[in-house]
């Protein structure tokens, strides 16, 4: 009787409670996006270069052009452009009719007044445009760009996401606070509030409607407002993504599991513009014989880091441009599988070759009495890869020092030199950009080009991929480039990862238009996904 | 008293100067350059130096230290490199939370400990007395960060009693409680352990007193005795040890913000180390010891008070 009482009561106080707490906390019913990301310190593209900002600018900036789903620029703000025959000009005619967040029109003096006042200077990626001399205003919405020389990749430069137009009145009225207090574009969204270390609002720009040809809705948006909501630990992400206010989300390949299992959930895959790699420094002796760089290769096995390492998460890379880059060579999966693949019985022929011998009863390759030592560096972030590429390795006769260090010690650890082989990544929507400072020689004084290596013939296909006109041939020097490449094997690529992307299925719509592009949110604007 | 605490907020000024110098120099002298961990891989090195310029982290260190403390006493933290925000602004903008969390944790803390500490000791090797000990010494042995997710996973996931993350509206209002419990209750378990521990070892030494067997002698009730004498004297340890953890709080706090997407400092901090944010990280190491250094003022200040024999002098 007594225990029949106290079960009532606990009922009775478990149902009060979770009236009271208001229990199911119901997704909200408003128009309004909420995003889980992991925050930033500012929105100033002069002062950080970290990409997490570029989920906002996507937003609430525009650039003169932006990529469709085959990679390739398309006007945005462009009404349209002609380049003069000596290649030295480039003539832009921009929309009419379009303001910034603060009122401000945009036309060519603006234009002007914002490139030449802050951009080529302080951005860091005003090197792109080196070869503007001049910029000459022709007319309200008419503009030339004058080269010093031809350019032309002057039209994916501008359409690069780092390369978001801004008003130079704003920028200047707000000083060291633009970025944190304030941020202008003319943009789908406007900057609302940002309350540090919570959220991001961003409010529909009602008067929008210059959406580029590759995206269904021209705008205004759909979805009223964005809220971003800062998580930054993952299993936090994917609860809230589950069970509390979160429709979308970016999924962490450790979460993947769990979000795969949800059917209220909708997953895309696409691939992502990092390229994971193995790079050799070139400054050790033994690494610059071909034989030990291509025992190294075959030594990795590819599928089983991926499921180990990645969850499957990932797929094999054939190149250090990723599929999801501008500049990526289709053909390249099928040419580099032939050279990239796991072969351990050819590895330890090509040890054996260079004289490197398994010694009776030991697991370390020995030669002229030296021991088959190396260190293999990565970041700390990457250090699961690390241990099962360290393991792959030890398997041959390597003896692998490990060493994991942080992202901010990145460019000292490197510039000492004291490493053999390096499991690092790089982040770059541009396919051209990767090569550029990766495997030139420009890139080693440039500190860019960790492995140190530098081949002339490379060079010259990169600066022709740079500056041929003729589209045929930029692609033919982009292929070549990324072919001489893998078989240097100074650069060995590893995997490409996937980036998995979650919302809630009765919630959001849109997805698929959304998915269609090679880049996920945070790079494409929200105009076509919608609150159901 | 005045005289004492006029002198000890005066000591204050060469404590929070000397952990800031180590601060100061322990961020410099650690491999990594915050312009180039900020401004990318693709940055161009002339660029680069107008922002090294721009901070005068083209100058030598000893210099540097000099413009920052020239620049200190005159009440500029200096200005982050990642947003170029004053850094006293940043850091002011996530105290608040970061205080709310680990104060209310300080509270659950002493409430627990004190509850179960007691309970221990007035039922000392009881069945009572191992059951708190075993959970004191479990909450003790539990990672903050397992414990979050395990009372998310329980008590906001499976019975959705409280918001999985985040902060409310005001600290003050329904919902920042709801959203502040989970969060707080992470952070003070372990601690509720450790001091309940301690709690109950002070009660039972001053049980043993001889006044508190007059009391007894006297007929005073069990409950009288255990609060009106035994509770008071055994107050010293818990104040000694309270002041003692706060540092180990606010460490916590780091952990634990990040789990619960708390807006304090944790998340800036532990961002600003590794983006080598010279300014975030020493304003916000001199403002967390400055705090430390006045609880334990706090806690002498209660000391007398506790016990009316100690004097501060």
């Amino acid at each position: 009787m007594v225990g029949n009482r106290f079960g009532k009561a606990v009922s009775l106080a478990l149902l009060v409670s979770m009236l009271a707490f208001g229990i199911g906390f119901a997704q909200a019913t408003d128009n309004t996006l909420v995003i889980a990301w992991g925050g930033t310190d500012t929105f100033d593209t002069y002062r950080s270069a970290f990409a997490a900002p570029l989920f906002v600018f996507s937003m609430v900036h525009d650039t003169l052009f932006a990529f469709d789903q085959e990679l390739k620029p398309q006007p945005v703000l462009v009404e349209s452009w002609e380049l003069a025959e000596d290649e030295l000009k480039w003539s832009f005619k921009l929309k009419e009719g379009i303001s910034f967040h603060d009122g401000t029109p945009f036309n060519a003096a603006e234009l002007e007044a914002y490139l030449e006042g802050s951009f080529f200077e302080k951005s860091f990626t005003g090197w792109m445009f080196a070869n503007v001399e001049d910029l000459v205003v022709t007319g309200e919405y008419s503009i030339d760009f004058v080269l010093s020389a031809p350019t032309p990749l002057l039209i994916y430069n501008l359409a690069y996401p780092w390369n978001i137009i801004q008003p130079q009145g704003a920028i200047d009225e707000w000083g060291e606070a633009y970025g944190y207090d304030a941020l202008v574009g003319t943009g789908p969204f406007a900057f609302d509030e940002w309350v540090q270390g919570e959220k991001v609002v961003l409010k529909r720009n009602d008067d929008y409607t210059h959406g580029p040809d590759f995206v269904q809705n021209k705008g205004p948006a759909h979805i009223e407002q964005i809220i971003l909501r800062e998580i930054s630990e993952s299993a936090t992400q994917v609860n809230e993504l589950r069970f509390g206010d979160v429709d979308y989300l970016g999924v962490p390949s450790s979460q993947l599991e769990a979000v795969l299992g949800d059917e209220n959930l909708t997953v895309g895959a696409v691939p992502s513009y990092t390229s994971t790699f193995v790079v050799i420094n070139h400054g050790q002796p033994w690494m610059q014989d071909w034989r030990m760089r291509a025992a190294v290769n075959h030594a990795i096995d590819r599928v089983s880091l991926i499921e180990a390492g990645w969850f499957g998460a990932a797929d094999v890379s054939y190149s250090i441009v990723t599929p999801a880059s501008f500049g990526y060579w289709p053909g390249m999966a099928d040419w580099g599988k032939e050279i990239l693949n796991y072969d351990p019985l050819n590895a330890a022929r090509l040890l054996y070759e260079t004289g490197w011998v398994l010694p009776a009863g030991k697991t370390v390759r020995e030669k002229d009495g030296e021991k088959l030592s190396i260190k293999l560096i990565t970041f700390n972030f990457y250090q699961t890869y690390g241990e099962i590429l360290t393991a792959m390795l030890a398997e041959l006769g390597f003896e692998v020092e490990l060493f994991p260090f942080e992202y901010g010690s990145f460019y000292s650890v490197i510039q000492e030199g004291d490493w053999h082989v390096f499991l690092g990544g790089w982040i770059d929507q541009s396919g051209f950009g990767t090569l550029q400072s990766n495997v030139t020689s420009a890139g080693i004084a440039g500190g860019t080009n960790n492995s140190g290596y530098g081949n002339a013939a490379l060079d010259a296909l990169v600066e022709l991929m740079n500056t041929t006109t003729d589209p045929v041939i930029r692609e033919q020097a982009s292929a070549a480039a990324q072919q001489k490449v893998v078989s240097d094997l100074y650069y060995i690529p590893v995997v490409v990862p996937l980036n998995y992307v979650a919302i809630v299925t009765d919630r959001v719509g849109g997805f698929d238009l959304l998915n269609a592009h090679p880049w996920r949110l945070g790079l494409i604007r929200a105009l076509d996904l919608y609150i159901k | 008293m005045l005289t004492y605490l006029l002198r000890r907020l005066l000591l204050l000024i060469p404590i929070v100067f000397g952990v800031a110098a180590i601060v100061f120099f322990g961020m410099r002298l650690a491999p990594g350059d915050p312009v180039r961990i900020i401004a990318g891989p693709q940055a161009h090195e002339d660029r680069l130096e107008e922002i090294r310029r721009e901070h005068g982290f083209d100058k030598p260190i000893l210099v540097q230290f000099g413009i920052w403390l020239s620049n200190l006493v005159q009440g500029d933290f200096g200005n982050s490199v990642a947003s170029g925000v004053p850094a006293l602004r940043l850091v002011s903008a996530r105290i608040a939370a970061t205080l709310e969390l680990t104060v209310t944790a300080l509270i659950i803390s002493l409430t627990l400990s004190v509850i179960l500490g007691t309970i221990a000791a007035v039922n000392q090797n009881g069945i009572v007395d191992n059951v708190v000990t075993f959970n004191a010494m479990l909450w003790l042995s539990m990672p903050g960060f397992w414990l979050g997710l395990m009372l998310m996973s329980l008590l906001a996931v499976a019975v959705p009693l409280f918001p999985i993350s985040g902060r409310g509206d005001s600290f003050w209002s329904w919902d920042g409680i709801r959203h502040l419990a989970l969060p707080a209750i992470t952070l003070g378990l372990p601690s509720a352990g450790a001091t309940a521990r301690i709690v109950r070892a002070s009660l039972l030494e001053t049980m043993s007193q001889d006044y508190v067997r007059t009391a007894r002698s006297k007929g005073l009730p069990e409950r009288i005795v255990v609060t009106k004498h035994v509770l008071r004297n055994s107050l010293i340890p818990l104040i000694t040890m309270t002041a003692l953890r706060l540092p180990a709080l606010f460490g916590g706090a780091v952990i634990v913000e990040a789990v619960f997407a708390w807006p304090g400092l944790g998340t800036l901090l532990t961002k600003a180390v590794f983006n080598r944010d010279y300014a975030i990280t020493q304003t916000a190491a001199l403002i967390i010891t400055a705090l430390v250094i006045l609880s334990n003022l706090l806690a002498d200040f209660l000391y007398s008070i506790t016990d009316p024999r100690i004097r501060l002098e």
